[in-house]
């Protein structure tokens, strides 16, 4: 498991929506904590330290773009810093946000399906990490890329995030149902994929 | 077993992100507003080269217009200049074609092998793979010749490295045989340069015109222009703060494109400011003797707040690097303007005259609830009579009354398996 990723520490982020939908789906049940804005910030500021690295990959691993995968994470810690006071619990903001970035993941997909640009606005960076990438040939993870978004999602939480099927089913706002015949369903297409291009 | 198989994978792929490019987070300040977070990025569309550590937050505003992409309509100010939408059509392809060069090379996005193709048929002409130790192309630029290119190559990027780690860029000519076949690479005598931010090659393939970011310790960003055939040099630095070349859009020059010629460069300046990162264009007389760039150049007139990227004109100006044509007389640029409420977005290629600054012409118009109309151009001939530009997702070749897309052969060698992505950069 990726300590950045995983684990259950204390505190929540993102566009206005996409943070109602966060709140909705993770559920708490522990009384409200009132923070000011300065343990707010202290609050917000160490669980970024602590776990932006992590969510940023795990973003990344979903949309393929790290600078996409940046910003949704930032949007995600901010949208907690404004939701701070609101959180019923603070015990469990890691998953507020966790939830916040897979619903950002889900905007920037969105938006990408609405405004296919791609000639007008490669990103650069991104060609970068193909580079790097596409020095240890990761056939699997391109195969992955070419998956639906909540197969991609339900992939990267399982098996890069280490999270079982409830945790997962848990941040991705679906049943454990769901979760284990996506999760089937994306690895029989990987299989294809992998079988196909060899 | 796959699932073991694909934990491997994802955890080697996720160590692309680093701990050293994470940006700094942004909360709102004191007074409620979101804080600039020094670091931030946003998505770059940069041209990727040798970047230093503290471009991405120069480049977020410009990053975060071009995502905006194309500006248009010269707004309603040009609706009076505005002609009726150009036909699509495959009508008379061999004869738009012909307009056009016949090959191209485009540079992977991953490191491999560059490809020569053929524009009307997407016939693959030959491969190119970057010269040892070189493991990635990160520059090409066409003479207009139609057979002499200039690849830039630079080494890879180790385990551990900053993403956006300055790295050397060599530069290589290549010349395509009559037929469009690859020859050698051949390295041109200039050592391999840190900090290039756009490379243009003369149309008859004399003169190789470099930008770079300023010297180490400086502040001047620099123009050089060398003969191919002597490897002489002369040197331009900007006088003061600017960084040259295109940042808000990848374009294969990076922003350095000559006229027919020979002799005039155009390329961009951008400055960073309290309202934005205003570009400006100027002209340069390669002829001159080297020295300050701002004397040797005089300015195109487009005005400020349709260049660049200002807080004043996210919604409205042109988008990307504009070209020039072959004459000197005009530009061609995608332009973007979006409306609200309801809101739309309107999408151009726009015809600017060099002289005054001011729209001439639409050569392509779209207004659309979208964003998927985006435009975008990559090369335009002597007078401006046709034009490779993208529209929507689809590469063509667009005349002031028709646009005919290239055929999927082509566009393939360009597009990637992910929609959205670029998976090669062209240069005609």
């Amino acid at each position: 498991m990726d300590s950045n990723v995983a684990g259950s520490q204390a505190i929540p982020g993102q566009s206005p929506a996409d943070c109602d939908r966060a709140a909705a789906t993770y559920q708490q049940d522990e009384p409200c904590a009132t923070a000011s804005a300065a343990e707010a910030t202290h609050a917000v500021s160490a669980l970024y330290a602590e776990h932006a690295l992590g969510l940023t990959r795990l973003a990344f691993l979903v949309l393929g773009d790290r600078f996409a995968a940046e910003d949704v994470v930032q949007e995600a810690f901010w949208g907690l810093y404004r939701a701070w006071d609101r959180l019923p619990s603070h015990d469990n903001v890691l998953g507020y946000v966790r939830v916040s970035v897979l619903n950002g993941c889900r905007s920037v997909i969105r938006r990408a399906r609405r405004a296919p640009r791609p000639l007008a606005m490669p990103h650069a960076a991104s060609a970068e990490a193909d580079a790097l990438s596409g020095e240890e040939h990761r056939a699997a993870v391109a195969a992955m890329r070419r998956l639906p978004a909540r197969q991609r999602e339900a992939l990267a939480l399982r098996y890069f995030a280490d999270m079982s099927e409830q945790e997962t089913a848990q941040a991705m706002g679906v049943s454990r149902g769901t979760v284990k015949s996506t999760t089937a369903r994306a690895l029989a297409a990987l299989d294809r994929m992998l079988r196909e291009e060899q | 077993m796959l699932e073991d198989r694909l934990r491997t994978e994802l955890r080697a792929e996720s160590q692309l992100i680093t701990g050293e490019t994470i940006p700094a987070l942004s909360l709102p300040g004191p007074d409620g507003h979101r804080a600039a977070a020094k670091g931030r990025r946003v998505p770059r569309l940069v041209r990727r080269a040798a970047v230093p550590p503290d471009w991405p937050g120069w480049l977020a505003p410009a990053a975060a217009a071009a995502a905006v992409v194309g500006v248009v309509i010269g707004s309603l100010a040009i609706s009076g200049l505005i002609l009726r939408p150009a036909r699509t059509g495959p009508a008379n392809s061999p004869g738009v074609f012909a307009k056009v060069p016949r090959y191209f090379v485009a540079i992977p996005e991953v490191s491999g092998r560059a490809v020569v193709g053929a524009t009307a048929t997407g016939a693959v002409r030959g491969t190119i793979a970057p010269p040892t130790p070189y493991t990635v192309f990160t520059w090409v630029a066409a003479a207009g010749d139609g057979r002499t290119f200039v690849l830039g190559a630079s080494p890879r990027l180790h385990r551990g490295d900053a993403i956006d780690k300055p790295r050397p860029v060599k530069l290589f000519r290549l010349v395509l045989g009559r037929s469009g076949h690859p020859g050698r690479l051949v390295p041109l005598s200039m050592p391999p340069e840190t900090g290039v931010t756009g490379v243009a090659v003369s149309p008859d393939g004399s003169k190789l015109a470099v930008s770079f970011l300023p010297a180490h310790g400086q502040t001047g960003s620099r123009v050089q222009v060398f003969s191919l055939a002597t490897g002489a040099r002369r040197e331009w630095v900007w006088p003061g703060r600017g960084t040259l070349g295109s940042v808000a859009m990848l374009v294969a020059s990076g922003g350095l494109q000559w006229e027919a010629d020979n002799r005039t460069l155009m390329f961009e300046v951008t400055t960073r400011t309290s309202a934005g990162w205003p570009a400006r264009l100027y002209l340069l007389d390669t002829a001159a003797s080297g020295g300050s760039l701002l004397a040797s150049s005089t300015r195109i007139p487009v005005p400020g707040t349709e260049l660049g990227w200002l807080h004043t004109n996210a919604k409205h100006r042109i988008t990307g690097m504009p070209l020039i044509t072959g004459d000197g007389t005009k530009l061609v640029a995608p332009f973007y303007h979006q409306e609200a409420p309801p809101r739309v977005f309107g999408f151009t290629i726009t015809e600017f005259s060099v002289r005054t600054g001011k729209p001439v012409r639409v050569l392509y118009q779209r207004r659309t609830a979208t964003e998927a109309a985006s435009t975008a151009v990559y090369w335009v001939n002597t007078h401006g009579t046709a034009v490779i530009a993208v529209r929507g997702p689809v590469f063509g070749v667009q005349t002031p009354t028709t646009f005919t897309p290239l055929p999927p052969a082509t566009q393939r060698l360009f597009t990637g398996p992910i929609r959205g992505s670029l998976h090669r950069l062209p240069d005609w």
